[in-house]
C-alpha cells in the first residue's frame, strides 16, 4: 500500500513536470469560443446534494438492474448477494437501506414488510434518469412522500419523441454469459393531436451459473460453480398520456413485475447445496396530473400497488419439512402537492399524502397488520438573484392496526429542515450550500411484528442529516464543461433498529438501542469535452470517505468502531470516448475494506475491491432506424471478490445488446 | 475525408488542449486509483502445519457465526499455558466449515460436529490432523448434525432431519440411520442405552417434548419418554437419574432443568426456581447456568444431584464476571470447571477456568462463541 502512494506520488510529480514543460499558448484558442446557453442541470446548483446520470451513462453501464447505476454514485454503499437475481439494496452515507426512498416517475416503490427496496427488480433498460438526492426536501411541488426519507433514487423513464411520426419505439436483445437473455420492446403510439400510449416489456433470464473461489486456506480452496441462482422476470408497462397543453398532463401507468428465482444463500464450505426459491408477482396503477402554471403548480397522484411474495425452503426441517411462506401486501395512496410563487421572492409548497397499507401473511402470528400514514408537508422559500434560502416541516400522523380494528400502534412527529445555497461568483459559477434535515424511518412491519423477532414497541430510528458544499462549474476552451463538487457531511443516527439475540443465537429480536456518528467528505468530477464534431471525452469521478462509528456503548467491544459493510473509502470512476459512430466507456468502481460485524477485529475484515467493466458500441442512423450494438464486459479483470460476506461475485463475463430504435 | 491533413492537425491539437484541461482531473484520479488512505489490515501470517505431537491440554470448539465459515478449534496447551485459535486450520490448511456444534473424543480420534457445513470431521486427537470428513446428507439435503455421543464401536450422531446417525468408530463410515424425534438437540450415552432429546425447535409453536431411548446393540429406537417442552442438553448423574433442559417456548413456559428416572423414565422432578439454559454434571454436582438476553447477565449455579438442592445460587465466589456465558465443562480428573464466554457473539470469546470453590485459576483467548470443550488425553 506504500508502495502504491509513492507511485502515486511520482506519477504526480511526472505531471507536474509536463506542465511546466508545456509553452503558454492558451491565450490563442480563446477567440474560438462557442457561447452557447447549456441547461443547466439541477445537480450543479441545488442546495442539497442531487447525483443524476442521464441516459448516455446509462447505456455505459454493464449489467441489467437500476442498482449498476446506482453504485456509481458516491456516498452509496450497494449490498450486492451476486448474480442477476441477486438482492441488491443501497446504504447511503451509511444510513441503512430502510432510510432510501425508490420513486419511479414520482410513485414510490416501497415494502412494507422489510422497509427495503431490491433495486434488482428494476430494470436500467427504458430509462432517461436515474438520480439521487440526499436530504431530499423541496421547495418544489412535489409529495410529501418523497420528503419522507434520507435519500431518495428518483427514476425517470423515457418520454417518447415522435417527431413527426405516429408510432416510434425501440427493440433490443442482450444476450451474454451465464445464460443471459434480455429481450426489450417498447412501443409508442400517438392516438391525437395531444396523447399517446406506450407498452414496454422486459424479459429477463439468466442462469447466473458463474464459477467463484471457494477461499478455504491452502489445502481447500477449489472452485465451484454457483447453483440455483437463476432467475426469470417479466417487467411490463403500459402508459396513456395526455397533456391539453404545454403546461399540464395527465398520465395513467400501469406497472407489472413478476420474477421467480433461486435464492443461492451463503457460500457454506462443505455444503453447496442450495433449493431455496423466491416469487414476486407485482402490480401498481398510478394516475397522475401535473400542471404547472406560471404562479401556481399541482401536482396529484392516486393510485394502488399489490406485491405478492412466496418463498419456498424445500430443505427446512420443521413439521411440514418444506418450509412455504406466502406474503401479499397492498397499498393504497392520495396524494395532492401544489407550490405558488408569492411576490417577487417567495415560493410557498404545501403537500398531502394518505396512504394505506396491509399485509397479510402466515408470519405475524396471523394478525394481519394495516398501516394508516398522514403524511402532510409545508414549505416556503425566498429567492434572490444569488440565494436561495428554504425550510420546512413535514408532519407524519402513523397508525398500526390488526384485524378486526384492534390498535396495535400509533405515532407522530413533525421534521424540519432547512438549505441554503448562494451563489458567490458567475463565471466560473461558483456556489456554497448548506443543508440540514431531520428524518426517520418507521420500523417496518417485519421490526414490529414478525414472530418471536418483531418487537410491537419499536421506536422510530431517528437520523439527523447535515451537508456544506460548494460546487464549481466552468466551461473552459469553449467546449469543456467541468463540474466539481466537494460536500463535507455529518449523519446521527439514534434509536437504530438493530436485531440482538433475544433468546438464543437462533431467536433474535429488533431493539432501538444503536447510536451510531457519521462523518465524511465527498468529492464529485464531472467534465465533458466536445473536442470536435466527431469526438466527444467525459469522464466523472466521486470519492468518497467516511467514518460511521458506533456511539452505542460505551462499554461493548464495539464501540467507536466503523459499523458493518461500509467501507471508509470507495471511489467511482466512469470514463467515455465518442467518436463518430463509436463510444468506448470504462467504469472503474473501488470499495474499500470493511468489516462484516459490529467488532472491527480481523475475523470480520473484509478486503477491498476494485471492479472495471468496459464496453464498445457503434451506432449507425438511418433516416426512420437507429441501430445500435452494445459488447460489454463486466469485472474486466475477473477479479474474486465479495460485497456480502459468504456471497461471492461473478467474475469476468461478456454480454452483447443489439437495439433497433424507429 | 478531404482535407485530411488539416484534419489531423485540427484533431491533435483539440485533443491536446483538451487533454491540458483535464490534466489535473487525470491527475486527481491517478492519484487517487494508487492511493488509498485508509490503509487495510494485513493478514496475519498463517503457521505453517506441524506435526509436533502434544499431549495434554483442552480443545474448545468455537461455533463462529452463521453463514461465515469460521468455526474453529482451540487448543489450549498446560504445559506452556499458550491458547492458539484456529488449530484445526493450522494442522490442516483448511477450515472446519459452518457452525461447529459439538466435539467429542473417543479413544484416539476426536470427532468434530459441523452443523450447517453438515459433516462430521474426525481428527486424529492426538495431532489433530484430519482422519475423514463424515458427510451427514439426505441425498442432496444436508440433515444439520448437532450432537455427539459413544458407545461400544459406534459414535451417535443426532441430526436436526430427525435421524440419529451411527458411525463406525474403526471404518469411519455411517452404517445407519435411525429415525428419532423432531429436531434433535442432545444426545449422550449412559445406563447401556442412548439418550435422544428431541426439541421440535422448528416446529414453533408447537415444540416437541420427547427423549427417544435407542439400544446401541440392535440400533433401533425401543421407547419415548416424555419431557418437558423443547428438550435439550442431557446428562447423566451415574445415580441412575438423567438430567436434562426443557427450554419451553422462550415465552410462558420457562427454560428449566428437569430430572429423570432413567429406569422408569418418570419425570422426578422439574427445578422451578430459576431458569436453566445449559449445564454440566461433575461429581455429585450440577453446574447450571443462564444467561438473561433481556439483562444480558449470566448466571451459574451448583445442584446437589443427589439431594436435588441447590447447593450455591452463585457458583463464582471471586466477583470474575462473565459478559456472555456460552458453554461448560468439568475436567474428569481435576474437577477444574471450564466457562466460555461469547463476549459480544460476533468477536472472539474467551474460556475461564474456576476451582471447585468458584475462584478463577486462569483464563484464555478462544475464537467466535467457544462453546464445546473435550479434554486431551492427560
Amino acid at each position: 500500500m506504500k508502495s502504491l502512494a509513492i507511485t502515486g506520488l511520482l506519477i504526480g510529480f511526472c505531471f507536474s513536470d509536463v506542465i511546466a514543460q508545456q509553452p503558454i499558448t492558451d491565450t490563442i484558442t480563446i477567440k474560438g469560443v462557442e457561447v452557447k446557453t447549456r441547461k443547466i442541470h439541477q445537480k450543479e446548483k441545488s442546495a442539497y446534494p442531487i447525483q443524476s446520470l442521464a441516459a448516455k451513462g446509462i447505456e455505459s453501464v454493464a449489467g441489467t438492474s437500476v442498482a449498476e447505476a446506482v453504485k456509481t454514485f458516491s456516498g452509496v454503499t450497494l449490498r450486492d448477494y451476486g448474480g442477476t437475481g441477486g438482492l441488491k439494496t443501497i446504504m447511503v452515507r451509511s444510513l441503512g437501506a430502510n432510510h432510501t426512498g425508490v420513486f419511479i416517475d414520482g410513485v414510490a416503490f416501497t415494502d412494507i414488510a422489510s422497509g427495503q427496496v431490491d433495486l434488482s427488480k428494476l430494470p436500467l433498460e427504458g430509462l432517461e434518469e436515474v438520480s439521487l438526492e440526499l436530504g431530499n426536501a423541496s421547495q418544489q411541488c412535489i409529495t410529501a412522500r418523497a420528503q419522507a426519507s434520507a435519500s431518495l433514487i428518483n427514476l425517470r423513464s423515457k418520454n417518447p419523441d415522435f417527431r413527426n411520426r405516429k408510432t416510434n419505439g425501440n427493440l433490443s436483445l442482450k444476450a451474454g454469459m451465464y445464460g443471459l437473455i434480455n429481450p426489450t420492446l417498447s412501443l409508442n403510439q400517438k392516438t391525437g393531436k395531444k396523447s399517446w400510449i406506450g407498452l414496454n416489456l422486459n424479459y429477463l433470464r439468466a442462469e447466473s451459473d458463474y464459477p467463484y473461489l471457494v477461499d478455504n486456506g491452502p489445502a481447500g480452496t477449489h472452485r465451484e460453480t454457483r447453483s440455483n441462482s437463476d432467475i426469470t422476470a417479466l417487467s411490463a408497462n403500459a402508459v396513456y398520456n395526455f397533456s391539453p397543453s404545454d403546461s399540464s398532463g395527465f398520465q395513467a401507468r400501469l406497472r407489472i413485475y413478476e420474477s421467480e428465482r433461486g435464492l443461492p444463500g451463503a457460500v457454506i464450505f462443505y455444503n453447496p447445496h442450495s433449493s431455496q426459491r423466491l416469487t414476486n408477482k407485482d402490480m401498481s396503477v398510478n394516475l397522475q396530473y401535473r400542471s404547472n402554471k406560471k404562479k401556481i403548480s399541482t401536482l396529484s397522484n392516486a393510485g394502488w400497488s399489490r406485491a405478492w411474495l412466496r418463498y419456498v425452503d424445500p430443505d427446512y426441517l420443521g413439521y411440514t419439512s418444506s418450509l412455504d411462506n406466502k406474503y401479499l401486501q397492498q397499498e393504497y395512496y392520495l396524494s395532492q402537492a401544489f407550490s405558488a410563487k408569492t411576490g417577487k421572492h417567495f415560493t410557498a409548497s404545501a403537500s398531502t399524502d394518505l396512504i394505506v397499507s396491509s399485509f397479510s401473511s402466515n408470519l405475524y402470528n396471523n394478525s394481519n397488520p394495516r398501516r394508516y400514514s398522514l403524511l402532510v408537508s409545508g414549505g416556503l422559500s425566498h429567492r434572490t438573484r444569488t440565494t436561495e434560502t428554504s425550510a420546512g416541516l413535514l408532519l407524519s400522523v402513523v397508525g398500526d392496526k390488526k384485524d378486526g380494528d384492534e390498535k396495535m400502534k400509533d405515532f407522530s412527529r413533525i421534521s424540519p429542515w432547512a438549505n441554503f445555497t448562494v451563489r458567490i461568483t458567475d463565471d466560473p459559477a461558483l456556489r456554497f450550500r448548506l443543508m440540514y434535515k431531520q428524518i426517520f424511518r418507521l420500523p417496518s412491519f417485519n421490526d414490529l411484528y414478525y414472530h418471536l423477532v418483531g418487537n410491537p414497541s419499536l421506536k422510530p430510528e431517528n437520523a439527523g442529516q447535515i451537508n456544506s458544499g460548494l460546487l464549481f462549474s466552468k466551461k473552459v476552451m469553449g467546449s469543456t464543461d467541468v463540474n466539481l463538487r466537494i460536500d463535507a457531511f455529518g449523519n446521527r443516527v439514534s434509536n437504530k433498529i438493530i436485531a440482538i439475540p433475544s433468546q438464543n443465537l437462533f431467536v433474535w429480536s429488533m431493539r432501538n438501542i444503536g447510536k451510531v456518528s457519521t462523518q465524511g467528505i465527498e468529492l464529485q468530477i464531472e467534465t465533458e469535452s466536445k473536442i470536435n464534431a466527431e469526438m466527444s471525452i467525459g469522464i466523472s469521478m466521486n470519492y468518497t470517505y467516511q467514518q460511521a462509528l458506533d456511539m452505542t456503548d460505551q462499554n461493548s467491544a464495539s464501540y467507536k468502531h466503523q459499523i458493518p459493510y461500509i467501507p471508509y473509502e470507495t471511489f467511482s470512476g466512469m470514463y467515455f470516448i465518442n467518436y463518430r459512430s463509436f463510444a468506448v466507456n470504462y467504469n472503474l468502481l473501488f470499495n474499500g475494506f470493511r468489516f462484516s460485524a459490529g467488532e472491527n477485529v480481523h475475523e470480520n475484515l473484509l478486503p477491498g475491491w476494485w471492479i472495471s467493466d468496459a464496453g464498445l458500441s457503434w451506432k449507425t442512423e438511418t433516416n426512420r432506424i437507429t441501430y445500435r450494438i452494445k459488447g460489454e464486459i463486466s469485472n474486466l479483470f475477473n477479479r474474486e471478490y465479495v460485497v456480502i460476506r459468504s456471497f461471492p461475485m461473478p467474475g469476468r463475463s461478456f454480454a452483447l445488446t443489439a437495439t433497433l430504435q424507429f | 475525408m478531404t482535407h485530411p491533413k488539416i484534419y489531423q492537425v485540427a484533431f491533435a491539437k483539440s485533443i491536446f488542449q483538451s487533454l491540458r484541461n483535464m490534466k489535473w482531473i487525470l491527475l486527481f484520479g491517478t492519484t487517487l486509483l494508487t492511493t488509498s488512505c485508509k490503509k487495510e489490515p494485513s493478514t496475519p501470517e498463517i503457521n505453517p502445519a506441524d506435526s509436533t505431537i502434544r499431549t495434554t491440554g483442552i480443545f474448545v470448539l468455537n461455533e463462529g457465526v452463521f453463514n461465515a465459515n469460521n468455526a474453529s478449534l482451540t487448543r489450549f496447551s498446560f504445559s506452556d499455558s499458550t491458547a492458539e485459535t484456529d488449530y484445526f486450520f493450522n494442522k490442516n490448511g483448511r477450515k472446519l466449515g459452518d457452525t461447529g456444534s459439538d466435539l467429542g473424543i473417543y479413544g484416539s480420534k476426536m470427532y468434530i460436529v459441523v452443523n450447517v457445513s453438515s459433516q462430521v470431521e474426525v481428527v486424529d486427537a492426538l495431532t489433530c490432523l484430519s482422519l475423514k470428513q463424515i458427510p451427514m446428507f439426505d441425498g442432496n439435503k444436508p440433515r444439520q448434525p448437532r450432537k455427539i455421543a459413544f458407545y461400544g464401536n459406534h459414535a451417535f450422531v443426532c441430526n436436526f432431519d430427525g435421524t440419529v446417525a451411527v458411525i463406525d468408530t474403526t471404518k469411519l463410515e455411517t452404517v445407519k440411520f435411525i429415525q428419532g424425534g423432531r429436531n434433535p438437540d442432545g444426545i449422550t450415552a449412559a445406563y447401556g442405552k442412548i439418550w435422544v432429546t428431541n426439541s421440535g425447535g422448528l416446529g414453533f409453536p408447537d415444540y416437541d417434548n420427547t427423549v427417544s431411548v435407542i439400544d446401541p446393540i440392535t440400533l433401533s429406537e425401543i421407547k419415548k419418554l416424555e419431557s418437558g417442552i423443547n428438550p435439550y442438553t442431557i446428562h447423566p448423574d451415574n445415580h441412575g437419574n438423567i438430567f436434562l433442559i426443557a427450554r419451553g417456548n422462550y415465552g410462558d413456559i420457562k427454560s428449566r432443568l428437569q430430572v429423570m428416572d432413567a429406569t422408569s423414565g418418570e419425570m422426578k422432578h422439574t427445578f422451578t426456581d430459576f431458569e436453566a439454559l445449559n449445564f454440566i454434571i461433575s461429581g455429585d454436582s450440577a453446574f447450571v447456568y443462564n444467561y438473561n438476553w433481556n439483562a444480558g447477565t449470566s448466571s451459574i449455579r451448583v445442584i446437589n444431584t443427589v439431594t436435588l438442592e441447590v447447593a450455591n445460587n452463585a457458583f463464582i465466589s471471586d466477583g470474575t464476571v462473565i459478559e456472555s456465558v456460552y458453554g461448560i465443562a468439568a475436567d474428569p480428573f481435576t474437577g477444574i470447571i471450564y466457562i466460555t464466554d461469547a463476549g459480544n457473539f460476533t468477536g472472539r470469546g474467551k474460556v475461564h477456568a474456576f476451582s471447585k470453590s468458584g475462584k478463577k485459576l486462569y483464563s484464555f483467548d478462544a475464537g467466535i462463541n467457544p462453546s464445546g470443550i473435550v479434554f486431551a488425553n492427560k
